[in-house]
């Protein structure tokens, strides 16, 4: 990727503009029970986040609450008595929470209702800490740009003030750091790979922010006195806290395939100061070399079509330049790669794109199509062999006859590299549905849903379209 | 026990889920969310996972209301937005539907519909949907109002034809198409025939269709609707309760053939001699089967966590088959309503041991902590819910997944849950999931 510092890029601007609450929630329900989230909002506004994640669905006690104004309260001036109650009532559940992330919504802003004297009101009386976010989607935002919020507040607020940064300690910032569906699978994930690789150098991991983290992740976050990040220039505001004397900040791309990673491990050793890591003997690389190996055999020459524009899901880890962290990969396994845009056809938004594309060095034929529904008909064009795309667009894959691999079952790291050219393979040389293709009717139904059990550590939830 | 007011619950919708639900039921419509860009999330989101064959994202087009448009009126926007997106998708109904921000501040917007109306070639209604009101099957039963309202109710009435309204179809999966199917084919035993129903995945051409019925039916989750299915309809409309079990499949074709007052028909109070004898001939071939199960079976403990009208058919069937129903939890928010499940139960004959205590609208937290402690006192190997209970981790629990939402139960092969066929495959589902084999 190239330089972020270029000054003509706005990072997230060819993403799906989205509303902060949502993002709020996308981020951390389900991260950690001691982070409570409460929407300022009516109820029907606690459904803007996927609330049958795994991680979420599985928690003993849900810590996202709603504070479910109704009309009467909207009407009649009395939202915050509202919430003084909800309040009250999250700040004693048990365990109490650490933290009272307070989020307002569309209709608060409307009404000019201000959480903040609440919150201060009910901290005093509680002790427990309560803190306001203007998260309303009156004003749709980047989503790069509410992950950097998210994280920034979650910094300011639970990160150890007093740690010195460790030049030992690591954190990484704004990659795909989710942990696994299921817990059992957390040994799979970028995350325990990295932390066994820094390990081996006598290094520890402090922190993985913002996808994945928990409590003790922003705790420790201060104390990393190396920060690896994916694309500065996209969370500024943690950045510019964490850029201190004593801490080094490298900017490093996802170590998606097989070399990436090599390049991810060498600088952060770099970083470090200490000597690359010794990787070539990791089981998981040589097995990772040997799948790049065998499938680049099979799919060098191919044509994909990679997608940006479309998903919507807040994680900084497929957020980080455009959306367009995962290509080394698909590059790496020799594929013709184009990129399909869901933008319309205008001259503001090409400049959007051409300089997008120019700030992370790339140069590559871009398609537009307007909204989902008109997808299928690039694809046809475009001759593809394959096309890495949100789900829901999969309808328009399968009516182009074009298989497709969804947005977030490529994982960074040895460990998912393998499994990318499993998943990739796959998708290319065809399977049931090639075998059966005389007998299936096009567009009928679309393959490349979430299936139960599979071990994807750090499968996308399903994301949303750009609606014009 | 009551529930926490700001507490989340296994699901939180208010009626704008409950319409997009019915636009996605009726292809061909289009919902325009004339709404701030959040409640993009609140529709396709939750139905990406419950239905596993069909996409719903393109059903609906948000028109992009932000803070600017709130301001200097959004009505010339969702005017614009509307004729030129009618251009490109053709629909043959759009349904408008606004937020709590836009009914608070755009006071244009109920004027730019009925520019709509006279401008666009199809129909379109206008259903605000401010996420303080309703429920799930709320909305939905708003779209059955609204789409019954636009059939030619001046159409020959045929006697012996039955339209069907709040029917709860929520996906493009086989389950859906063995339920109709089995509906159909009870009222065909008893000489009735199915002019149309509400909502059942057909387009609105075929939906109109239910205007040549001489009656409706209305089964719970269009109870709120009935008022507006008969005034405009002209019909007599019936609520029965959803055909689920075997006394409950027996006692909607009675329900529908006394309703539909079918030639077959004796004096009122008399039993119908044709409908009696349909009961039989079902009853005959299901019952030995459902049998072989409560052989099995009886005794068991299942909790049930679905909404008012399902839980109580479900929880008749249980107990007919000798289960133990130790907790029922009604998770249809708004319109859990206790005293319509013991009325059902009732009507249905359902067995008067082993009745369930009753929790309704309870927060997620406290279902799962009711269920936790129930199933400490004594096992609970079955619990009859949604995808919600698959993340309770109740010990020893097998959820067996019905209604919404479904994630992880998708139905490719056409296996019913309603009628006569649909009690004998329920009874094997709950079997299957005591025994863990699945």
């Amino acid at each position: 990727m190239g330089d972020s510092g270029d000054n003509q890029r706005r990072p997230g601007e060819l993403a799906q503009p989205g509303c902060a609450m949502t993002g709020y929630a996308f981020v951390l329900a389900g991260s950690d029970p001691g982070i409570a989230l409460v929407i300022f909002g009516e109820r029907d506004c606690a459904n803007a986040f996927p609330r049958l994640d795994p991680r979420f669905s599985a928690l003993p006690r849900w810590n996202v609450w709603s504070a479910g104004l109704r009309e009467t309260d909207v009407v009649a001036g009395a939202a915050e008595e509202r919430l003084r109650g909800c309040l009250r009532e999250v700040a004693a559940s048990r365990p109490a929470p650490r933290i009272v992330l307070v989020l307002s919504t569309c209709v608060a802003d409307v009404v000019g209702a201000d959480p903040g004297p609440v919150c201060a009101a009910v901290e005093a009386e509680t002790g427990v800490r309560i803190v306001p976010a203007a998260a309303g989607g009156i004003r749709p935002r980047t989503q790069i740009g509410v992950a950097d919020e998210v994280a920034t507040l979650l910094l300011d607020e639970l990160g150890r003030r007093d740690a010195a940064p460790d030049p030992k300690a690591v954190a990484l910032v704004g990659y795909p750091t989710g942990r696994a569906p299921d817990p059992s699978l957390d040994p799979r994930t970028f995350r325990a790979e990295a932390a066994g690789v820094l390990a081996g150098l006598g290094l520890r991991l402090a922190a993985c922010v913002p996808e994945g983290a928990a409590l003790a992740d922003w705790e420790a976050l201060p104390g990393a006195g190396v920060v690896a990040v994916p694309d500065r220039a996209a969370l500024p505001g943690l950045i510019e806290r964490l850029d201190r004397p004593g801490c080094v900040v490298a900017e490093v791309p996802v170590p998606v395939g097989v070399e990436a990673a090599d390049a991810f491990h060498a600088a952060v050793a770099a970083a470090c100061r200490v000597p690359a890591a010794p990787v070539q003997g990791l089981p998981s690389r040589a097995l990772a070399a040997d799948a790049i190996a065998a499938a680049r055999a099979r799919l060098s020459g191919r044509r994909l079509a990679y997608g940006i524009g479309s998903h919507h899901n807040f994680r900084a880890g497929h957020l980080a330049w455009e959306g367009l962290g995962d290509l080394p990969l698909f590059r790496s396994l020799g594929f013709e790669v184009d990129l399909v845009v869901q933008e319309r056809d205008t001259p503001e938004a090409r400049a959007r794109i051409e300089r997008g594309l120019a700030a992370a060095g790339l140069d590559l034929p871009y398609h537009l199509f307007r909204e989902p529904a008109v997808l299928a008909p690039v694809l046809r064009a475009g001759r593809f062999d394959v096309a890495y795309l949100s789900d829901f667009l999969a309808d328009q894959a399968v009516a182009a006859g074009v298989p497709i691999v969804p947005l977030g079952r490529i994982r960074p790291g040895y460990a998912g590299a393998a499994d990318a050219c499993g998943e990739v393979l796959r998708a290319v040389t065809g399977g049931f549905r090639e075998r059966y293709a005389r007998w299936l009717a096009p567009g009928r139904d679309a393959p490349g849903r979430d299936a139960p059990g599979r071990e994807a550590a750090d499968r996308a939830p399903p994301g949303h379209g750009r609606q014009p | 026990m009551t529930r926490s007011p700001y507490a989340l619950a296994d699901t939180d919708h208010g009626d704008l889920f409950g319409v997009f639900l019915a636009v996605h039921a009726l292809p061909g419509s289009v919902l325009l969310l004339h709404t701030t860009v959040g409640c993009k999330f609140k529709t396709q989101l939750h139905l990406y996972g419950h239905d596993a064959f069909r996409e719903s994202h393109n059903r609906r087009l948000w028109t992009g209301v932000d803070e600017v448009r709130l301001i200097a009126g959004s009505g010339e926007r969702l005017i614009r937005f509307a004729t030129t997106w009618y251009e490109r998708r053709r629909p043959d109904l759009f349904v408008v539907t606004t937020n709590a921000a836009v009914e608070l501040s755009a006071v244009d917007v109920e004027a730019a519909v009925e520019d709509l109306r006279r401008r666009l070639p199809c129909p379109v209604l206008l259903l605000p949907a401010p996420g303080y009101q309703g429920s799930l099957w709320g909305g939905y039963s708003r779209m059955v109002s609204a789409v019954a309202g636009l059939a030619d109710w001046t159409a020959p009435r045929d006697p012996a034809a039955v339209g069907l309204a709040g029917y709860p179809f929520d996906r493009y999966e086989m389950d859906h198409v063995a339920n109709l199917g089995e509906v159909r084919r009870l009222l065909k035993a008893v000489g009735l025939d199915l002019a149309g129903t509400l909502f059942s995945g057909e387009p609105l051409a075929a939906v109109r269709g239910i205007a040549r019925a001489g009656t409706l039916i209305a089964l719970p989750y269009a109870a709120p609707a009935v008022p507006a299915l008969a005034a405009a309809s002209g019909r007599p409309v019936a609520t029965l309760d959803l055909p689920v079990g075997l006394a409950g499949s027996a006692a909607f074709l009675r329900a529908a053939s006394a309703a539909a007052a079918t030639p077959t028909a004796t004096a009122a109070g008399l039993p119908d001699a044709r409908t009696e004898a349909a009961i039989d001939r079902e009853l005959a071939r299901a019952a030995p089967l459902a049998a072989r199960v409560a052989d099995r079976v009886a005794g068991l403990r299942a909790a049930v966590c679905l909404d008012t009208p399902l839980a109580a058919a479900v929880t008749a069937f249980l107990l007919d088959l000798g289960l133990e129903v130790p907790l029922a939890c009604l998770t249809d928010g708004v319109q859990a309503n206790p005293a319509a499940f013991h009325a059902t139960l009732d009507r249905l004959g359902a067995p008067p041991a082993g009745r369930p205590a009753v929790l309704a609208a309870p927060s997620r937290d406290e279902a799962r902590d009711a269920l936790l402690a129930e199933a400490a006192r004594s096992p609970i190997p079955v619990i009859v819910g949604s995808a919600v209970q698959a993340g309770y981790g109740v010990p020893g629990a097998a959820v067996v997944q019905l209604g919404y939402p479904a994630t992880g139960k998708h139905q490719v092969y056409p296996v019913p849950w309603m009628g006569s066929n649909g009690a004998v495959a329920l009874a094997q589902r709950v079997m299957d999931a005591a025994a863990g084999a699945f």
